[in-house]
């Protein structure tokens, strides 16, 4: 069958009536081909005539990771199919006004063909007419060819030329009673209809993609070419999907078949097979065979990171870069064979241990490297260091979360091998991996494995027991004071081909075993194909609520969804009892630890895509509350003060000494001093609750981390003689001055804290009394605290100086020397490498944002002016020494409008892991800068502000950006954004508030708003409601939506009879 | 085999300055060069080697091992981060190990680029131990007060071999004030073809390829 490579398509269209359905009804093959696909992953819409209830009736009951869709003209909307039956996912109303239009037209039609002495009927169906040409004539689609020269010939009869002259006359009277309707072929009908398949694919696909881009997708139908000289029904289709923003310019990703006679030909790109439903279920056999088989990576380099060749120096950053994850369990992309180079690791989120050595802190302690591979062909090992490498690639297609690998390789006997592998972390079954691999030479299979995975004792580890199992090995890994791990592999090896399973968890007990072994066995009944094809589909679930597309700057747009692929698979939205930490499960880097970066710049991604991700990083900071309530004590305070660093248990694991550049001890205060920490949980705390209103977690949760924070922070503060509270020997962000007296971060954060700890108390009183009483009954606050807390807000704020509007970062810092980064060394730079710590605590020079934290994290505490002032001030004497400082100052500059420096910042924060700026990707990738970047983009570039039952979005795209594009969860309402230079449009699938620029919010969605800007300010110029139909058309502001509007579509190709 | 010889201050010939160490040791893989009135140790018990952190071969690493393995002596590599340097620096070779421009946390991040300098290139002899340091400013300066802050016995430089007027002014400026003994090797000398050991009597033997040395 000559079709093109069908292995990407994940979507298929498929036209029931003709297509699907033939005379003798459904084929008794098609039912299974359905059911393979819908357990391969693939999506299918229904695309009918037919009432939907009928159509469902015919369809398999999805049981597989595939959504099964009916889109049909008897229901001018999307239904999709499940367990318990269909449910209504999208409506299009047909507007009653424009179907009685529809419905004139065809009974004067009617009249006038009557007049003419050919007699038709006439019937309805709910978007417009069904005019019978020949009610005696017969209509089985294999004798449409009889039945289209039967036609003509009494056309002929009653003076017409063809059916384009009917069609002509429906033209006419359309445009004259102002009906919008499309002539649609269907021998021996016309139908006169409000809507084609081609709308209803359109609406399909943007139900089911929203803005993202399609991957590849089978179009299956009988009628694509002209009938009559009228372009057939299904022609509508190939002019659906080009106006659904991508269609034909998509380049081969798009197949369009026919199965149907097609007696006038077919456009293009239309492939003519014939055959009807048979060889319809052919093609889906092959598709699903396609689909089944080795796969490829998707080819786009947007979606795909790429390393050719192998480059020993640069081998443990790509497998940092490579790692796949779900953030229970971190496989880094080391090569399977094994290399001198290589670090190979697995690592399961929370397996922390105790090295022996004093003083030493937790570390993450890596599993057994499952991914071992022993390859040979004909007794020869396949090594990268013998004999030559012919071709060698990796590839993260990001899209998908696999990591692919494809290596030929000619050995010293001569002879050429090719291998391939490819490995994921399940984002479905999170406590499983999935290794494959082949391998062959001139035919003949090689061999992959015989040997158990390579087991390592870690200096951290207690013990490592592995133990062969049948066909598997199960390794038990009990790190030092921590919870043991069980890892199960399991390895099928056939002809060359290997399939290797990894089940993994954390804990100890018959239970814990039995759930891993489970779980092994489940996903080797399952096969690799269906672990895939779950897999991409929550890949595909996360990226239509995270992606951001960026138009215009395909290099940036590759890092950034390089960021965005880390931040998604660092974190499991199901385990509560560990946290991110800043390197994720990509390395050893950090030990595993977890900072501020988690809370202040990951976290925000997670509350506005992905709320029950942040949810769980903040039950780990509520499951961990005794433990910073210990050490609040331990330093003489009250409240909650959480670990600079901390591990599993919530105990700071910050060492209190460390080696210079100069290879000389130096003291780390940070432990000690850097308190803003607590203050950072809490407003993450609040972002959530901000970003969700998840009342049943604020009073679970989220309110005792904020009164507990708050309470910190009374006792932490100090009254001066000045009548002012003053928090005294702190750290700020920026660590190059420590022991300092009111950073102003600190006190800002603090005072903010406090006031939210105040505000937390009355919102709980309000919503929940009986609660409220319980809670504060159980941490003991009285009304006094809380007054207190309003008391030290008010005296903690620090305040500009008068004149310049510049906050002194902390108090003596204007005196000390003035020294300006830009003059020292070109940025970014670590200052203790070259001024050195004591000098650099006697300049003005910072490491990173510290007074600019606090419009980072709190924009309404400075206005633009001052926002200039400080940013003016403060960015040159900013040495850029952490890798979160250029993402804070991209952020900025792009609220300043500095487009150009936001732009070069949001580079600098890219080039941390993929330019190995930090020279330590080897070690993981930095996840915060990670954040930092999506905070760049969708808060700086988009201007994503939130107000208190609103969000606030004023987008500045820098020069060469020609559209952005980003997805938000908003209180449970899904808000697509695409923003322009000068336009932006917002989809909502509900009701929120939202404003645009200046202009006020307002209650907008279900549906598309459209915003332009004219002379400088955003003007609201069309609504539209979720079936795409108009609600809202600003008057004065002229023709609608210029930048959104649909691509120009292929024009009909017979150029006549349709009346639009 | 080569010559080599075992320095003795007799041996020399007279008269001392760079420009003529430098003249000498265009023609060597290898020029040991002590400056008047320095005091060369019976013992080294530091040996500083400048390192640019690139992959090529760093046969300077090789002969302070040789030199530590014979005596004892500690290893430490100095690499010199230039003052107002930027990444648009001087190309480097693939897999240059740049010190970090982000740091942080410092205490795990030095940490992790010392090692990573480490396993990248100190491959030293078991029991060699070693240490790296990161110094910043003009690179000769920066390398004198590594040597003078850690004592160091020998200075070990790797030069280009191109000895004309207004070249090398950093390795000029290192044997006019450096504190000790310094052992200047081409680049493109190979791994080998020089041998090194520290003979008891205060010297260092030069073997197999090494045509010339320079005592006060």
């Amino acid at each position: 069958m000559p079709l093109p490579p069908l292995a990407q398509v994940r979507t298929v269209l498929l036209d029931w009536e003709g297509t699907a359905r033939g005379p003798r009804g459904l084929p008794p093959e098609l039912l299974s081909c359905l059911e393979h696909l819908n357990r391969l992953g693939v999506d299918l819409v229904i695309l009918a005539e037919s009432d939907p209830a009928e159509v469902a009736s015919e369809l398999p009951e999805p049981r597989g990771p595939g959504g099964i869709f009916i889109a049909s003209l008897a229901f001018p909307g999307l239904l999709r199919l499940n367990r318990s039956g269909t449910h209504v996912l999208l409506e299009k109303p047909v507007d009653p006004n424009e179907l009685e239009a529809v419905k004139g037209v065809g009974a004067r039609v009617r009249q006038a063909l009557a007049e003419g002495g050919m007699r038709t009927e006439l019937a309805p169906f709910p978007a417009g007419v069904l005019l019978n040409l020949a009610p005696d004539l017969p209509t089985e689609p294999t004798k449409r060819p009889h039945l289209l020269s039967a036609l003509a010939e009494r056309l002929a009869r009653t003076g017409l030329a063809g059916l384009h002259q009917i069609a002509g006359m429906v033209r006419d009277e359309a445009a004259r009673v102002g009906a919008r309707l499309r002539v649609l072929p269907e021998l021996p009908h016309l139908r006169l209809s409000l809507a084609t398949k081609g709308d209803l694919a359109r609406l399909a696909l943007e139900a089911l993609l929203g803005e993202d881009e399609p991957e590849g997708m089978l179009t299956l139908a009988d009628e694509f070419g002209p009938l009559g000289g009228l372009p057939g029904p299904d022609f509508f289709l190939l002019e659906g999907l080009a106006a659904s923003g991508e269609g034909l310019a998509a380049g081969g990703r798009f197949v369009f078949v026919s199965v149907g006679l097609e007696p006038e030909g077919v456009p293009d790109p239309v492939l003519p097979l014939g055959g009807g439903p048979e060889t319809t279920v052919q093609v889906l056999r092959r598709l699903a065979e396609e689909v089944r088989a080795f796969p490829e990576p998707w080819p786009d380099p947007r979606w795909c990171l790429t390393s050719e060749g192998y480059d020993p120096n640069a081998e443990a950053d790509r497998e940092s870069w490579f790692t796949v994850s779900n953030g229970r369990m971190g496989t880094r992309g080391s090569l399977e064979e094994g290399a001198e180079e290589s670090r190979p690791a697995t690592y399961l989120a929370g397996l922390f241990g105790r090295p022996e050595a004093e003083g030493a802190q937790p570390v993450l302690v890596p599993g057994p490297d499952w991914v071992h591979l022993e390859p040979r062909v004909a007794g020869e090992r396949l090594d990268l260091d013998r004999g030559s490498v012919i071709e060698h690639t990796r590839v993260l297609d990001m899209r998908r979360g696999i990591l692919f690998r494809l290596w030929r390789h000619r050995l010293p006997s001569g002879r050429e091998a090719r291998f391939r592998s490819l490995r994921m972390a399940s984002l479905r079954r999170r406590g499983l991996s999935l290794l494959q691999a082949e391998l062959e030479s001139d035919s003949v299979p090689g061999l992959l494995s015989d040997s158990i995975p390579v087991v390592t004792l870690h200096p951290a580890a207690e013990t490592v027991r592995a133990e062969a199992r049948g066909r598997g090995v199960r390794v038990e890994v009990r790190p030092r004071g921590g919870t043991p791990g069980i890892f199960a592999i399991q390895t099928s090896e056939e002809e060359g081909r290997l399939a290797r399973v990894l089940s993994a968890c954390r804990g100890t007990g018959p239970a814990v075993e039995e759930r891993v072994e489970r779980e092994l066995e489940e996903a080797v009944q399952a096969g690799p194909a269906v672990l895939r094809a779950e897999h991409e589909a929550e890949w595909r679930r996360r990226w239509r609520s995270s992606d951001i597309r960026v138009v215009g700057d395909d290099r940036l747009q590759q890092a950034l969804r390089f960021a965005l692929y880390h931040l998604i698979s660092a974190v499991d939205p199901e385990e509560k009892s560990t946290s991110v930490g800043a390197r994720g499960l990509t390395g050893p880097g950090y030990h595993g630890h977890v900072f501020w970066d988690t809370e202040v710049f990951v976290l925000p991604f997670y509350a506005f895509t992905w709320p029950e991700a942040a949810r769980a990083l903040l039950s780990f900071r509520y499951r961990t509350l005794p433990a910073a309530r210990a050490r609040a004590r331990r330093h003489g305070f009250r409240g909650a003060l959480y670990p600079w660093e901390a591990a599993d248990t919530g105990e700071d694991v910050t060492p209190p000494t460390g080696i210079g550049p100069d290879g000389k001890p130096f003291p780390i205060r940070t432990g000690e001093q850097e308190h803003h920490i607590s203050a950072d949980v809490a407003w993450a705390a609040w972002f959530y609750w901000e970003a969700t209103r998840d009342e049943e977690w604020l009073l679970a949760e989220g309110a005792e981390i904020i009164l507990e924070t708050a309470r910190f922070w009374t006792s932490r503060a100090t009254l001066g003689r000045d009548g002012r509270y003053h928090i005294r020997k702190v750290i700020g962000p920026d660590e190059y001055h420590e022991g300092v007296t009111d950073d102003a971060f600190t006190n800002a954060a603090a005072a903010w804290n406090l006031r939210k700890g105040a505000e937390v108390a009355e919102l709980l009183s309000g919503m929940d009394p009986a609660a409220w009483r319980a809670l504060s009954r159980r941490l003991g606050l009285r009304a006094k605290e809380l007054a207190k807390m309003e008391r030290v807000a008010s005296g903690l704020v620090p305040e500009p100086h008068p004149e310049s509007g510049v906050y002194e970062q902390f108090r003596g810092y204007f005196a000390l020397k003035d020294v300006l980064a830009t003059d020292l060394h070109e940025r970014p730079f670590a200052g203790e490498a070259v001024l050195g710590l004591k000098r650099l605590a006697r300049s003005q020079l910072i490491k990173q944002a510290d007074v600019l934290m606090i419009p980072f994290l709190l924009p309404e505490a400075m206005d633009d002016d001052l926002l200039a002032a400080n940013y003016a001030y403060y960015e040159p004497r900013t040495c850029h020494g952490s890798s979160l400082s250029p993402p804070v100052h991209a952020a900025l500059a792009a609220r300043l409008g500095r487009l150009d420096e936001a732009l070069s910042y949001l580079r600098m924060a890219a080039s941390v892991d993929l330019g190995n700026s930090m020279a330590n990707a080897a070690l993981g990738v930095h996840l915060g800068s990670m954040g930092g970047m999506w905070q760049t983009v969708v808060r700086g570039f988009g201007g994503l502000r939130v107000a208190e039952d609103a969000i606030l979005l004023d987008p500045k795209l820098p020069p060469g950006w020609e559209e952005l594009c980003f997805t938000l969860l908003w209180r449970g309402t899904r808000v697509t954004v695409k923003a322009r230079q000068e336009a932006i449009s917002i989809t909502l699938d509900s009701r929120a508030r939202m404003g645009v620029g200046s202009q006020p919010p307002s209650l907008i969605g279900p549906g598309r708003v459209t915003w332009v800007r004219r002379a400088g300010a955003w003007e609201r110029a069309q609504e539209l409601d979720r079936g795409g139909r108009e609600g809202l058309r600003d008057a004065a502001s002229g023709p609608s939506d210029p930048s959104f509007g649909p691509r120009p579509s292929s024009p009909p190709r017979d150029g006549a009879g349709l009346a639009t | 085999m080569g010559l080599g010889w075992l320095l003795e201050p007799a041996d020399l010939p007279p008269g001392w300055s760079p420009a003529r160490i430098l003249a000498a040791a265009s023609q060597a893989a290898a020029v040991l060069a002590v400056r008047p009135g320095v005091r060369v140790p019976k013992r080294p018990r530091r040996v500083i080697v400048a390192h640019e952190a690139t992959p090529l071969p760093a046969p300077g690493v090789d002969l302070a091992d040789t030199v530590a393995v014979a005596t004892g002596a500690e290893v430490l590599l100095v690499h010199v981060l230039p003052s107002g340097a930027g990444p648009e620096g001087r190309p480097k070779p693939p897999g240059t190990l740049e010190p970090p421009r982000f740091v942080d946390h410092g205490h795990h991040d030095w940490l992790a680029w010392r090692r990573e300098f480490e396993r990248r290139f100190c491959h030293l002899s078991r029991g060699v131990k070693a240490t790296v340091v990161l110094e910043t400013g003009s690179p000769a300066r920066a390398i004198l007060q590594a040597t003078r802050h850690y004592l160091g016995d020998l200075l070990i430089l790797t030069w280009k071999r191109q000895a004309a007027p207004g070249r090398a002014r950093v390795v000029r400026k290192i044997l006019r004030e450096a504190p000790c003994p310094v052992l200047l090797i081409g680049e493109e000398t190979e791994p080998g073809e020089t041998e090194s050991t520290w003979e008891a009597g205060g010297g260092l033997l030069l073997s197999a390829g090494s045509q010339g040395g320079c005592w006060p």
